[in-house]
């Protein structure tokens, strides 16, 4: 081939690669108007930071671009191409100043490359409130809010607890007795937390959140400044919405890797939980749930709202109607009462006070001393779960342990239970603990 | 000497000297006799005064005590400087002006109002055993704050619900009681039979709503029943004190009635006192204070039963003495309550309706055991 033809296809060659390359380069960060900007609405959206623009479970770059097409749209001269953001977009705010523009930009590269912010966010009781971002990992934690920290597996991060919690659950989280302690469970106070700031036991306060606990300490920690200095962290960590308070703890934390493998692991049962609508004729049944504290007759009390404990339970069944819109708990009573009222299938669930390996046989007695003459009793459609794998961070394992029960024809007991033991092994710190010992009845049965 | 005092002391020595020649003494008994009554009268007063400068030192003293450590010269600094708009640490004065010294305020007056109730109560109801919530008051109180913490049913929503509650419906016994009153009569015998009966009443009602609450509720609401001071902040504090010392302060211009009233009816009568109404005006007069109290802080118990019992070993049946002193040595033994129960468990703390019955059940054990039955 002649040398000049050659020398000129190398030119159109580099020129066109170069032209590639410019277009390529110009068109990175997302900034293209093809990218994909849905977000999710606020109600589906996990990750209630702002600065999570596009709604999904991170921040990250995706929420950069976001933003930046937010700004650019709405600079265009053409208003059919503003975009409303309050409306669609309404973590884009990451300020929280009214406004999306360079400096929310701004706030979101920082928490990306992990240097200090103010984070807003959406709490637990629909306020907005901040932390200062990356939380202290030297956290003081409040009643069993503590129990958000093994699911992101950093349990060595508590530092310092309430007063209650020691005497309850002392046994299922290892040296939690011999912590400092913070001061009286829901009456916690300004000059406690600073003390222990003082002395540099804690950096974070996580609130309780669960049950009738209310936004105590929010405004007191701004009025006295304590805000400043300290990170007062009130997310939920109860029910569905505790993978809410997993992704967000461990955002705040700046490390958000440590959520993703118990946001994988509730996933995984949500996908299997959420079937259960289209594959049972007449969708989820319709059971007592009854919640028990001893062998007594009068501490049966059956539930049917969606508070506390029985937050978990709307995935899996529905509530008998004669409690439902009740208050939390309806005192039951008598057998008479019981025979009289529950469905052919009752879930009980117990607030167990007994060893790991004595479960069965409390189970055995109880449910012998007070339902022994009941027809679910007999025909052994009471089902025993107990209480620590329900409300909380194993509340998906507890529920698909009652699905196997409710829908044997979709959930496998045995399935179910290496499902706990995936989160006893990986998200809990009891050492030692067997899904097959001491949280649902494997006892010989009680039918004689 | 002014006028007035040569004047009673003329009409003391006078009184003694017709006692004397009555008892056909002679003049050194009857010199004897104004001398015992003015040490006696001395006696009562200094009593008061301690019982005034005990409740100061007390309060001063609670307010350096807390979960950290700070001195007294330092927490009286940062008390000097809010006043003076000169605050060095924004912290270190919330803990001291907004946490610690509402609290120390709070106890002092909820101790003196329930105090004054109390002595009233003993005194118009001529019953030893009576306090302030013996008209059922307690009961209606807790009545509404169970409503509002199990069924989430109040008359105002936000945070003072629980408060509005309580208060309206510690009225209720008192009103149900002035309705008996009117009707049936206002003895002493029929006002503690009302009460009781109110108390049963609202206290059926109290437990229905608690078989039916959860344990978060229970938790909240035995916070609440226990009583503490913990929760009263500056915005409280106005209204609580405003009520009680302008309760006290009228139970004391009333105190000479008080004294005719524990004569009994019929002498009270003879003396021109319109005996139901002023029984029925004490006992609206003390249920407003007590229920505004126990509005903000849950029911403390034992202080209205105690205090007046022991001013009266000092002071007599006096209620020209016994009111005041009964509010001072009230304020002292709820401050000195809070203050155990914020130092003994720190940080955790120990509501002060429990530390009060820790001590006030021993104390009361006590005064049984010594008590005058002519001290009635």
């Amino acid at each position: 081939m002649d040398s000049k033809v050659l020398y000129a296809i190398i030119a159109v060659a580099v020129i066109a690669i170069a032209a590639v390359a410019a277009f390529t380069l110009l068109n990175n960060g997302g900034n293209s108007d093809d990218a994909d900007h849905t977000g999710k609405s606020f109600d589906d959206t996990r990750l209630r930071i702002y600065g999570n623009a596009n709604g999904d479970d991170l921040i990250d770059k995706t929420d950069l671009s976001t933003i930046n097409w937010i700004i650019k749209s709405n600079m265009d001269s053409d208003s059919s191409k503003h975009v409303d953001w309050a409306k669609d977009y309404p973590l884009a705010d990451a300020n929280y100043d009214g406004k999306v523009d360079d400096k929310d930009s701004a706030v979101v590269q920082d928490i990306i490359d992990k240097k200090k912010t103010r984070m807003y966010y959406y709490n637990k009781y629909e306020r907005v409130t901040y932390v200062n971002y990356p939380i202290s990992d030297k956290i003081g934690a409040e009643y069993l809010i503590l129990q958000l920290l093994p699911a992101i597996k950093s349990y060595s991060m508590l530092k310092a607890i309430d007063d209650t919690t020691p005497s309850i659950y002392n046994n299922v989280y290892p040296g939690v007795d011999k912590m400092p302690v913070m001061g009286t469970w829901r009456e916690i106070t300004i000059e406690s937390l600073t003390d222990l700031y003082n002395k540099g036991t804690i950096g974070t306060f996580m609130q309780w959140t669960g049950g009738q606990n209310v936004d105590y300490i929010w405004d007191k920690a701004v009025a006295s400044g304590l805000s400043e200095k300290m990170s007062f962290v009130i997310v939920p960590c109860q029910g569905p919405d505790v993978i809410q308070g997993v992704l967000e703890l461990a955002c705040m934390l700046g490390n958000q890797s440590l959520s993703d493998d118990y946001r994988k692991w509730y996933d995984s049962a949500m996908e299997k939980l959420d079937s259960i609508e289209g594959k049972i004729a007449g969708g989820k049944k319709t059971v007592t749930a009854v919640r028990c504290y001893n062998d007594k007759v009068g501490s049966m009390a059956a539930f049917g709202s969606s508070q506390g404990p029985a937050l978990w339970f709307n995935k899996v069944i529905k509530f008998q109607p004669d409690y439902v819109g009740k208050t939390n708990f309806t005192t039951i009573g008598s057998v008479e009462n019981f025979v009289s009222s529950a469905t052919d299938e009752v879930i009980v669930m117990f607030q167990k006070n007994c060893d790991w390996s004595e479960f069965n046989d409390l189970v055995d007695s109880y449910l012998t001393a007070v339902y022994g003459t009941t027809e679910q009793f007999k025909h052994e459609r009471m089902y025993a779960i107990d209480f620590e794998i329900m409300p909380f961070a194993a509340g998906p394992a507890g529920c698909y342990i009652l699905a196997s029960y409710l829908y044997p024809e979709l959930f496998k007991m045995d399935e179910a239970l290496d499902f706990l033991q995936v989160y006893l092994d990986d998200f809990a710190v009891r050492s030692g603990a067997n899904a097959r010992q001491g949280y649902t009845y494997t006892g010989p049965g009680y039918s004689s | 000497m002014e006028e007035g005092q040569a004047g009673r002391i003329d009409s003391a020595k006078r009184a003694a000297e017709l006692w004397a020649a009555e008892d056909d003494l002679g003049s050194e008994e009857s010199k004897k006799a104004v001398n015992d009554y003015r040490v006696s009268e001395m006696r009562k007063l200094v009593f008061t005064f301690a019982c005034v400068v005990a409740a100061v030192i007390v309060a001063g003293l609670s307010i350096i005590y807390g979960t950290m450590n700070l001195g007294f010269l330092e927490c009286y600094e940062i008390i000097w400087d809010h006043l003076t708009g000169n605050i060095q640490d924004k912290l270190l004065d919330y803990i001291v002006v907004q946490e610690r010294l509402p609290r120390v305020v709070a106890a002092l007056v909820t101790g003196a109002g329930l105090a004054v109730a109390g002595c009233v109560m003993q005194s118009v109801l001529k019953n030893p055993l009576a306090d302030p919530y013996t008209t059922g008051i307690s009961s209606g109180a807790g009545f509404g704050a169970t409503l509002a913490i199990t069924l989430g049913v109040s008359i105002v929503g936000g945070n003072y619900a629980i408060v509005v509650n309580a208060f309206v419906f510690a009225l209720v016994p008192m009103a149900v009681m002035l309705a008996v009153g009117k009707l049936k009569g206002a003895s002493p015998t029929m006002m503690i039979m009302a009460g009781i009966a109110i108390m049963f009443i609202f206290n059926s009602f109290t437990t229905v709503l608690k078989l039916h609450a959860d344990p978060d509720a229970l938790a909240l609401l035995y916070q609440w029943t226990v009583g503490t001071v913990s929760d009263c902040s500056w915005t409280d504090i106005p209204l609580m004190g405003a009520v009680v010392v302008a309760g006290t302060f009228v139970t004391q211009v009333l105190s000479r009635k008080l004294n005719v009233l524990a004569t009994g009816d019929d002498s009270a009568k003879a003396m021109g006192l319109n005996v139901e109404n002023m029984r029925i005006m004490l006992l609206l007069l003390i249920s407003l204070m007590v229920a505004t109290v126990v509005s903000f802080t849950g029911l403390i118990g034992f202080v209205g039963l105690v205090a007046p019992h022991v001013c009266r070993i000092f002071v007599g049946a006096d209620n020209r003495y016994l009111v005041l002193s009964s509010a001072m040595f009230g304020a002292v033994l709820l401050e000195v309550a809070d203050l155990i129960g914020r130092t003994v468990i720190a940080p955790a703390t120990l509501q002060v309706g429990v530390v009060t019955a820790f001590i006030g059940g021993p104390m009361f054990l006590y005064l049984i055991m010594r008590q005058k039955r002519s001290s009635w």
